[in-house]
């Protein structure tokens, strides 16, 4: 999904960083508490703070299973997650990852061969209380190949967000042959070209210059930050970008005719066309 | 293959290193230069951008040669005749017709955000040239767009191949050295450092490595009667040593063997620099060599003395956020205290640009930092990329050659402020020297039980290490870099100009300083134990503690410094000091250097001409919540040490650094906070940058620094 040697050039760092810190830097981190064990006997206890913490060692008892103790723990120390780590549970990961890995896969493959070494282990040589995994670790690799299909071949993918007066941040993608091979933002246009008054009347502005720098229109996607924001936040991410297709919080450019139809659907029968 | 001291040789090399500084054909510089990537660029550009790099006052630029830009195939080589962008030649013909130095980094390792770090994808591939794990595997690198296996350093075949690059790129290289050409100095290899997996068990374990293991150990034994004693053991040979994978030490002298294990680590890397050093002396690159290290490199397995036999000068590469002083201050801090000088090969302008979930460092993080860097001393920097280019963003210049306004101003007022202010001739006041004590630092990193996590980021030892006491009266690991913290801690809040070194360096530097402070516990290393018994004995003033080395490295007897000391009196249960809490406290009948209720908890004693002091408790977590303590214990050490404080200001966030130059006095003083602060100085100064009298109270915005001249 991701080629070779893509092209990843002319970013404003000021946009990425707007993007980091939407995707990335939300909410207070959670306070965790890892046990890290040898035949279920804990040799060391370490908290999200980096501190040591011998003294919970305390709470175990000889007769006490791993999942017991990480429960006690758990409701003992007030934090968000505990994890139980078998001594041998890391390097095993690693191992597993390594020994199966294809240096010939594209890096996306490589992501999901080393998610999976990691689920391996979740459960047995790794431990959680309470327990719950995040979404990422359900995606399949094949999801995400059938996404990428999907989209016609040679194409580019734009996604630009809006803050009051500015582009927030704006992403270009270039997939060709099912892989990303261009990685680039607005900047390739004209370098620090970011300020705009109404994104709803100007956004057909990005797209044109965007097709005359590239002899292609992109499958454009716009809309505010504040809207970007209640995606990264709301679980069902799918239901509210068709929402906010078709109530126009979101707006596209040049899809594909079948999403067409179903927005278009969607706006005529809300929900009920789901 | 043992590695021999390099001996400086004689040859005209323009730029050479003397008392601490660079020097230009003979006149001293700040080496200040920026990197530019020629083969990334439109060649038709290079003219329009280079003079763009010398319209903010750079006068030296720095650029990779990457291997696998180059290579069409093995032996078949694009220098232009191809791509006209990749015609180094006419790129340093160029530099040379604009009067620019040029410092250049031929690799082989070059990351340089390229897809294989610049490796020839058959190189990586190649299972008899890839590192090897524990397990047996090759040793993934992560990085996007594609991860992929690392080389090994000990593999012969790789440094065949390397050979065969370097015998086509060297002959352009000599041609262009200074005084014919622009070349000033060249990068032996980048960032050694086993890709970022350093933890002791992960790898390399491939046969060449453990050949060179087996030579390491015969090398420092000679014999292996002599291993099997200290091991306690019955090897036949050293071909059957068999190389730890774990760490399953129980007891004191099990240790030997593990802490071989880091020192070897430690070894590896020094002998991949050694071997690219030589292979590109071998080719006539008669220039200065120097390397770089990742980050905070203090600790094994790196060692910066040790490279520094090999290759002119070792510098740290430094990429932190504003938030992040400290780690600027250790590393620059440490270069000044260890290296031949302080450089810095690579400093953040700008930042990587793949998809990675890593905030960008922006330019008001490198603002900040960078007069950070100015402020604790150094002598030479490369900014990485004074030029945009693609997987690199944020850089004055974009690859077109057009200027990002705001960092442009900056380093343009950055290359003014440095010859304003005569930085070049300034010397940053350094009294004492806080000391990493290497034995401790290598056992914190044998102990590790996260091997392969990459020890990266913030990861501390306290997260890491084992916590079996194995013998001692502390755990060792645990405790020495909390020791180590508070010091570094105690004396920058109570302002004494106390640097950073290592228990590598020699007397005669150590000798330099008033002060040596460093944590001790029972075992310490015979010839650092009589080194630092040398530097009290002639004049300096030591600092121990919380315990009096007994045992030396191989666990054997040494009361080289014990028997110039006090036995304690006894111990105290619970220990206060102001708002601290000490722990394992212990008193004594002495000279007092810090008496409390309990007893006298800090003495001094006097060996020779000068005087050994004894902390004689452990040192708890430091926090806002214990540093009235902190500062009364450091305050009492640095008075009986004789230091004098730079200024009075117990604010922790406030940092302060006095750079000297004949009658001229310049100070730096960090709000390293995200509060505004006033300090009063209660003198008036001349502010450097605005070149205006300032003062007494002086105002800090958040992370910012002011350059202030003694009027």
């Amino acid at each position: 999904m991701i080629s070779e040697n893509p092209k990843i050039m002319d970013w404003s760092v000021e946009q990425w960083h707007n993007f980091y810190q939407a995707l990335f830097h939300r909410g207070t981190p959670k306070t965790t508490i890892a046990v890290i064990h040898k035949d279920n006997i804990p040799i060391k206890i370490i908290d999200s703070l980096g501190r040591s913490r011998p003294n919970l060692m305390d709470l175990f008892t000889k007769d006490q299973s791993m999942p017991d103790l990480i429960k006690t723990i758990y409701h003992r120390m007030d934090v968000d997650v505990v994890y139980a780590i078998s001594y041998p549970a890391i390097r095993n990961i690693f191992s597993e990852f390594s020994r199966i890995i294809d240096f010939d896969d594209n890096y996306l493959k490589q992501l999901f061969t080393l998610k999976d070494a990691i689920i391996n282990e979740m459960g047995q040589g790794i431990l959680r209380y309470p327990a719950g995994l995040h979404w990422l670790t359900k995606l399949e690799y094949n999801t995400v190949k059938k996404i990428f299909r999907a989209a016609p071949d040679n194409t580019l993918v734009m996604l630009t967000i809006f803050g009051k007066e500015e582009i927030w941040t704006n992403w270009i993608i270039g997939i060709e042959g099912g892989s990303i091979n261009l990685i680039t933002t607005i900047d390739t246009l004209k370098p620090g070209f970011h300020s705009i008054t109404n994104w709803k009347r100007e956004y057909k502005h990005i797209t044109t210059a965007v097709k005359k720098r590239f002899g292609k229109k992109p499958i454009a996607f716009f809309m505010d930050n504040e809207t970007f924001i209640d995606l990264i936040k709301t679980k069902s991410k799918f239901r509210f970008i068709l929402d906010a297709l078709s109530t126009k919080r979101i707006i596209s450019k040049s899809l594909p005719i079948r999403y067409r139809i179903m927005i278009f659907l969607r706006r005529i029968f809300g929900r009920r066309s789901n | 293959m043992s590695i021999s001291v390099y001996v400086i040789r004689d040859i005209n090399m323009a730029l050479q290193i003397n008392d601490g500084k660079f020097h230009l054909n003979g006149i001293p510089v700040p080496l200040v230069g920026g990197s530019v990537h020629y083969w990334r660029l439109d060649r038709s550009l290079w003219s329009q951008i280079l003079d763009k790099v010398k319209e903010m006052g750079f006068e030296t630029i720095c650029t990779y040669v990457p291997w696998s830009v180059h290579e069409l195939a093995r032996g078949q080589f694009d220098f232009g005749e191809n791509d006209p962008s990749h015609d180094l030649e006419a790129f340093l013909f160029l530099c040379e017709e604009k009067d620019l130095n040029v410092l250049l980094r031929p690799g082989p390792h070059v990351n340089s955000e390229i897809t294989y770090f610049g490796f020839p994808k058959r190189i990586v591939l190649d299972p008899e040239i890839q590192s090897v794990t524990a397990e047996g595997t090759p040793v993934v690198f992560p990085s996007p767009p594609r991860m992929f296996p690392v080389p090994g350093y000990a593999s012969e075949k790789f440094y065949n191949e390397v050979a065969i690059f370097f015998d086509r790129v060297c002959p352009i290289i000599v041609r262009h050295l200074h005084p014919n050409g622009c070349i000033i100095g060249v990068q032996a290899d980048n960032e050694m450092c086993f890709f970022l997996r350093t933890q002791p068990y992960d790898h390399d374990y491939s046969t060449s490595a453990l050949e060179l293991y087996r030579e390491f150990l015969c090398e420092k034994y000679t014999g292996i009667d002599y291993l099997n004693r200290i091991y306690k053991t019955n090897y036949e040979s050293f071909g059957s040593i068999p190389p730890p994978r774990d760490f399953l030490a129980k007891q004191v002298d099990d240790l030997p063997y593990y802490l071989d294990w880091i020192e070897y680590k430690e070894y590896y890397l020094q002998y991949g620099i050694k071997r690219i050093a030589d292979m590109l002396r071998e080719r006539d690159v008669d220039t200065l060599l120097y390397h770089n290290l990742p980050g905070v490199s203090m600790k094994p397995p790196y060692n910066l003395v040790k490279m520094e036999e090999i290759v002119d000068v070792v510098g740290f590469d430094l990429y932190y956020y504003k938030e992040e002083y400290h780690k600027v201050k250790k590393c620059v801090e440490y270069l000044s205290g260890t290296s031949n000088t302080v450089f810095i090969p690579e400093f953040a302008s700008g930042f990587i640009a793949l998809p990675l979930p890593v905030k960008p460092i922006m330019l008001e993080d490198a603002q900040f930092t960078t007069v950070c860097a100015l402020m604790h001393g150094i002598a030479g920097i490369n900014f990485y990329m004074l030029v945009e280019r693609e997987r690199w963003v944020g850089s004055p210049i974009d690859r077109f050659g057009g200027v990002r306004k705001n960092h442009f101003k900056f380093y343009t007022m950055l290359n003014k402020l440095i010859k304003r202010i005569d930085y070049a001739n300034l010397t940053k006041k350094s009294e004492g020297i806080l000391l990493i004590n290497r034995d401790y630092a290598r056992l914190e990193l044998a102990s590790s039980l996260l091997t392969p996590i990459p020890l990266i980021g913030n990861i501390t030892p306290e997260q890491y290490v084992n916590e079996q006491a194995l013998g001692f009266d502390n755990i060792i690991q645990l405790e020495y870099s909390l020791q180590w913290d508070a010091l570094y801690h105690g004396f920058g809040m109570a302002k004494y100009a106390v640097t950073l070194g290592d228990t590598q360096m020699p007397l005669d530097k150590l000798l330099s300083y008033r002060m040596v402070t460093v944590p001790t516990f029972d075992f310490m290393t015979r010839n650092v134990q009589k080194k630092l018994l040398d530097y009290a004995m002639q004049g300096g003033c030591l600092v121990i503690g919380p315990s009096v080395p007994h045992l030396d490295e191989n666990m054997e007897e040494c009361s080289i410094i014990a028997k110039y000391m006090l036995p304690a009196s006894g111990k105290i249960n619970k220990l206060t000091i102001n708002d601290m809490t000490p722990g394992n406290a212990q008193f004594f009948n002495g000279e007092p250097v810090l008496e409390v209720d309990e007893g006298l908890i800090i003495y001094q004693t006097s060996v020779g001409r000068g005087s050994i002091i004894r902390i004689g408790f452990l040192f708890p977590h430091i926090s806002e919540h214990n540093q009235a303590g902190l500062f009364r214990v450091i305050d009492s050490i640095a008075s009986a040490a004789g230091l004098t404080r730079l200024i009075n200001c117990p604010d922790p966030q406030i940092e302060v650094t006095i750079h000297t130059s004949n009658d001229r006095q310049v100070m730096f003083l960090a709000n390293t906070g995200n509060s505004k602060k006033e300090v009063d100085l209660g003198l008036a100064y001349t502010d450097a940058v605005i070149d205006k009298v300032v003062g007494p109270r002086i105002r800090l915005k958040p992370y910012s620094v002011r350059i202030l001249e003694a009027v």
